[in-house]
């Protein structure tokens, strides 16, 4: 009986420390700064051990069965912290909250079982053997769990799988108790209670990786509202100061702060370049705003968008605060929503367009630098109408411009004449577009419609210069083969940043 | 009290507890860790059993078939080119026999739900101009989409996407086959020293006037002073030239190995610099260092040459014989499929099946002995994660393997999403008994040969066996003729290559270069030769 108390002991204490450890852990993960997460959750969690130690006095018979008891609830609650925590962080807003709330339970239950063990083991020894046997035993659990934590679990196993895996052991002490210390008649419901409770855990431990796989685990010093993870992209919305921000794999797609200053420029010039436009294509652009801002024309009978990510364009569909942003532009009957890849959709289709908005991400690796080659605006140029013109998002030509120089010679090359301006965004900077089309002669034919927030025809004259340090210069064509603007784009991306 | 011997008996109780805990967490690490279920391995070779049967004397009751103006045996790229050359030509009374169920040959291809791929050929490097018929082929089939400045321009789709290679090199991924990663002052030198000699050869030109290294090798000059380098192999060459580097010299054995099956001791100088000199094939929008490829490799090619010519294809029928009969040939026919033999009468005749076996066929010729050198190759199918984590080149090969890496069969593709797809990895196994080789390989297992394959894998993508869908083993035999020393302009070899009035032979044995455009010319050459006689 005692070296099993003793050992349990050795077993709480090493759970104990490794449950405050993992939420010290999550807490910097998701809320960042790790010194003020680490030093408050280590502070509540040594509180919360004291008080538990005060409560224990308060049990008073059956201190076997309290401590079978016990070892169950932190058997569950510290087993799944780490996933409830993690799961909670998507959806609720007082996250931290909770995390203290956790973090004080485990440390209330853990705080109570100490005492509770030296009080069964009371009169068994004396009295110094036993406070000097179960603190070393306390203490060695300490220090195995904070030397085996960082170099051992959490590479191997992971957050969710450690804690657990602890929770496992804790639920094992507990059963070893029930038949090894608790008297017979009383024992059966414990037997159950942590068979039950062993169950659950070993199941979450089998399939902890799938509940997780989708939840997101950065953050970006702001509060995520939205995070999810589609088969192409990380998809994540934050807020701050009232307006939200979206990243798709870390990346700035727009901030409403200033995003309409992006889509009137991306999409108003294009369209009075245009001749007479009865059906309009948009490639990407899943948020929908560059179709809400073509749907300010009655004239436009068509709009298709062909976008690769179907959870994109469902969430700016159905949620609430994201239609708003498109006016619920996805719901218009004129408009139509086709999840395909935008190169495999232009290379096995053959309707034709007056307009064309061609909104990508930047070409940061291969799989976007080849929406970018002469292959692809070859492609794009057969569905290009004579008088229709296309637009193209182009990243920014301050700060990368090869890139963009090397985007407007690869649209020449398959000769398209080009248009290149550019303007300020404030999230992303200096912003680059190009306008490609048949025509001769590229000009507004209509003057830019009134109602706009940012652009009208005489900014639109002075975003069409480009000072020398941001100028035409030689590059080489974008093409399959070379993948030179990925190359540009990386090296002059890493300056910048 | 007795403190003390309680302590002993805590402390053993903890330490086994320790052990006790360490068992446990083994138990669910190997239990609980999702295990994938074990790949699935199909094993497949070309019908040797079948194939055999032309070393035996049969004497079997046969029945007539009526008679043919020509009779094409095997369908390769040479059989078939022959044939798709005579149409051109507007010769349409011929017959093509195969012994496979289907065309193709060495550049065979496959299919599973993650897509085509190669069983052998898979690339062909961007043609030289000086085989106007080639280009005209590659123009019918849309390779080459138009001309500019009478250069072809390619099809953007089949030259090869970036990022074409990859060598894995001391832990780096390094976009270059030849190693340049990590490399000292002397061995950089030794790479430069190498480059320079190879631009030299590349430009030589003979006595005779004709360029030293070309394709097809029927091109090239064959001034004496330049074969020479046929008499020593290009691994002693390569010491005489001081180039001793080992890193130099294991890329000149991947290069060898890649091209012949065999390894730079076992080919001569000439055929190993021919294998970096001769190409030099431009186009308006590629270059000699590009290569045309397809998620099912030359299968691309095979099945359009097949498509011009298909009513003349009979498969599952294997010649085992062919005499004079009169001023006609008598063929020998067995049908797989009926299980019964046949004589195809015919004026005349293209052999186009490889050395080893023709010389069985038609026996009244002089045979040089060759090697054929056995390759083994692996198509993979993983699953979509490792595409989207590793993100392989095209051809991604292992620094100091015998091995030859492996090509990714989706690399082609323009669009996503990322999917399950296959990898196809090859090994051709240089030795200096293939033969023996040949019976070692038919007697491993399937886990034997496989373990192999994954030694290399595994050290270019770790824990990519847990991603594995299932395997096709392709084992060849015989893969491809090897140019030894001493071998390629040998007389006597040249002597046997020659065909009699009304035949005419279609390999790429005759160049004794084993690569698409050799089989190309010789399909055109053999055509061209009956055309003229009959
Ligand atoms: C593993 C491997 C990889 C290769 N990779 C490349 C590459 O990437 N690029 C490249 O250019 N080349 C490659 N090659 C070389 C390849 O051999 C040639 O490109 C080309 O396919 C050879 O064609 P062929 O017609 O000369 O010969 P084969 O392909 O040998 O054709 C002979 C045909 O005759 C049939 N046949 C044989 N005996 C009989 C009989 N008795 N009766 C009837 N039919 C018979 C055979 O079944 C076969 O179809 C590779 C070869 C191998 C083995």
């Amino acid at each position: 009986m005692q070296w099993l108390l003793l050992l349990s002991v050795l077993v709480i204490a090493t759970c104990g420390i490794i449950y405050e450890l993992i939420a010290g852990t999550l807490a910097s993960y998701l809320l960042g700064d790790s010194v003020t997460q680490f030093s408050t959750i280590i502070g509540t969690y040594l509180f919360s051990m004291g008080i538990g130690s005060w409560l224990a006095k308060y049990i008073k018979k059956n201190l076997v069965q309290n401590f079978i008891v016990i070892e169950i609830i932190i058997g569950l609650i510290g087993g799944c912290s780490s996933l409830f925590l993690f799961f909670i962080f998507n959806q609720v807003e007082q996250f931290r909250v909770l995390l203290y709330f956790t973090v004080s339970i485990t440390g209330i239950l853990v705080g109570a079982e100490i005492p509770l063990v030296m009080r069964m083991l009371q009169g068994k020894i004396e009295f110094s053997e036993l406070i000097s046997r179960v603190f070393s035993f306390d203490y060695i659990g300490a220090l195995l769990a904070s030397v085996i934590f960082p170099i051992w679990l959490v590479p191997q196993l992971g957050l969710e799988k450690t804690s657990l895996f602890f929770g496992i052991l804790n639920i094992l002490v507990a059963l070893v108790a029930a038949y090894k210390l608790a008297p017979r008649k009383s024992s059966a419901p414990l037997k159950f209670a942590g068979f039950a409770a062993l169950f659950i855990l070993v199941i979450l431990f089998v399939f902890s990786h799938k509940i997780t796989r989708n939840i997101e685990k950065e953050h970006y010093g702001e509060r995520i509202i939205i995070s999810q993870t589609s088969p192409y992209q990380r998809i994540i919305l934050t807020e701050s100061g009232g307006h939200l921000r979206l990243f798709l794999n870390g990346n700035l797609q727009f901030s409403t702060k200033d995003e309409y200053r992006y889509h009137e420029a991306l999409v108003h010039p294009a369209v009075q370049m245009a001749g007479k436009i009865n059906n309009a294509l948009i490639l990407g652009g899943g948020d929908g705003m560059a179709l809400r801002e073509l749907l300010k024309y009655p004239s436009i009978s068509q709009i298709l968008l062909v976008d690769l990510d179907a959870a994109m364009t469902k969430l700016f569909t159905h949620n609430p605060r994201l239609k708003s942003l498109n006016s619920g532009s996805f719901k218009n009957p004129r408009a139509t929503v086709k999840n395909e890849d935008a190169f495999r959709f232009l290379r096995e289709n053959k309707s034709v367009y007056d307009l064309i908005i061609v909104d990508f991400p930047d070409p940061s690796n291969f799989s976007i630098g080849k929406l970018y080659s002469n292959a692809f605006y070859s492609e794009l140029k057969k569905h290009l109408s004579d008088s229709g013109t296309a637009v193209i998002q182009c990243t920014s030509p301050w700060a990368a411009p090869l890139s963009f120089w090397c985007i407007e010679n690869t649209l020449r090359s398959v000769n398209l004449n080009t248009l290149p301006y550019h303007t300020l965004v404030p999230s992303f900077g200096d912003w680059g577009f190009i306008i490609a089309s048949k025509q001769n002669k590229l000009q507004l034919n209509r003057p830019l419609p009134n109602h706009l927030k940012y652009l009208d025809s005489s900014i639109f004259v002075t975003m069409q210069h480009f000072p020398k340090d941001i100028g035409p210069r030689p590059t080489e064509v974008n093409n399959l083969q070379n993948q030179i603007l990925v190359a540009y784009f990386e090296e002059e991306w890493k300056h910048v940043q | 009290m007795e403190t003390r011997s309680i302590n002993r008996k805590q402390f053993i109780v903890l330490i086994s507890s320790f052990f006790g805990a360490g068992i446990l967490w083994a138990f669910f690490k190997r239990f609980f860790t999702p295990k994938a279920k074990s790949p699935s391995v199909v094993r497949t070779q070309p019908d040797a059993k079948t194939g055999h049967l032309v070393r035996q004397n049969i004497d079997a009751h046969k029945s007539n078939k009526p008679s043919v103006p020509i009779a094409i045996i095997g369908g390769g790229i040479s059989g078939m080119v022959a044939a798709w050359w005579l149409k051109k030509n507007h010769f349409n009374e011929f017959v093509l026999y195969e012994l496979e169920s289907n065309t193709g040959g060495n550049s065979s291809a496959h299919k599973n739900e993650s897509g085509m791929y190669p069983l052998g050929a898979h690339y062909l490097p961007i043609p030289n101009t000086n085989q106007p018929e080639l280009l005209e082929f590659l123009e019918e089939i849309n390779c080459i989409t138009g001309w500019q400045n009478k250069l072809p321009i390619y099809n953007e789709y089949q030259l090869c996407l970036h990022p074409k290679e990859a060598l894995y090199i001391r832990g780096v991924w390094q976009g270059e086959l030849i190693p340049t990663y990590g490399l000292n002052e002397n061995e950089i030198k030794q790479n430069e020293k190498f480059n320079a000699k190879m631009q030299a050869f590349s430009v030589l030109k003979g006595k005779d006037g004709k360029e030293a290294f070309t394709i097809p090798m029927a091109h090239c000059s064959t001034d004496p002073e330049i074969l020479e380098l046929d008499k020593i192999s290009m691994k002693n060459w390569m010491l005489q030239q001081g180039l001793n580097a080992p890193h130099l010299l294991w890329y000149v054995d991947y290069c060898c190995s890649d091209d012949f099956g065999a390894n730079s001791s076992l080919v001569s100088a000439w055929a190993g610099i021919h294998y970096f000199t001769s190409r030099k094939g431009r186009g308006a929008n590629s270059n000699a260092e590009q290569v045309l490829t397809w998620p099912q490799g030359n299968g691309f090619l095979a099945e359009a040459l097949r498509s011009k010519i298909s009513a003349h294809i009979q498969p599952n029928m294997l010649g085992y014989g062919v005499e004079k009969k009169e001023n006609n040939w008598n063929i020998s026919l067995f049908d797989k499929n009926k299980n019964s033999h046949f004589l195809q009468n015919a004026n005349a005749v293209i052999l186009a099946v490889p050395s080893f076996v023709r010389q069985h066929l038609y026996k009244n010729n002089a045979s040089f002995p060759s090697n054929y050198h056995p390759w083994l190759v692996d198509t993979i199918q993983l699953k979509a994660e490792f595409f989207e984590e590793q993100k392989p080149a095209w051809d991604n090969v292992l620094y100091g393997s015998p091995s030859l890496g492996y090509i990714f069969n989706g690399h082609q593709e323009t669009a996503l999403p990322v999917q399950n797809r296959n990898i196809t990895f090859f090994h051709a196994f240089s030795s200096q008994n293939p033969a023996e080789t040949r019976k070692y390989l038919e007697n491993s297992s399937n886990q034997h040969l496989l373990s192999g394959v994954l030694r290399d894998l595994e050290k270019m993508h770790l824990n990519i066996t847990q991603q594995i869908i299932s395997h096709h083993l392709h084992i060849w035999g015989h893969g491809m003729v090897s140019p030894g020393i001493n071998s390629l302009w040998n007389p006597k070899r040249i002597e046997s290559q020659k065909a009699p009035l009304r035949m005419a032979f279609a390999h790429t044995d005759i160049s004794g270069i084993s690569i698409f455009e050799e089989g190309f010319y010789q399909g055109i050459q053999a055509a061209n030769k009956i055309l003229k006689e009959l």
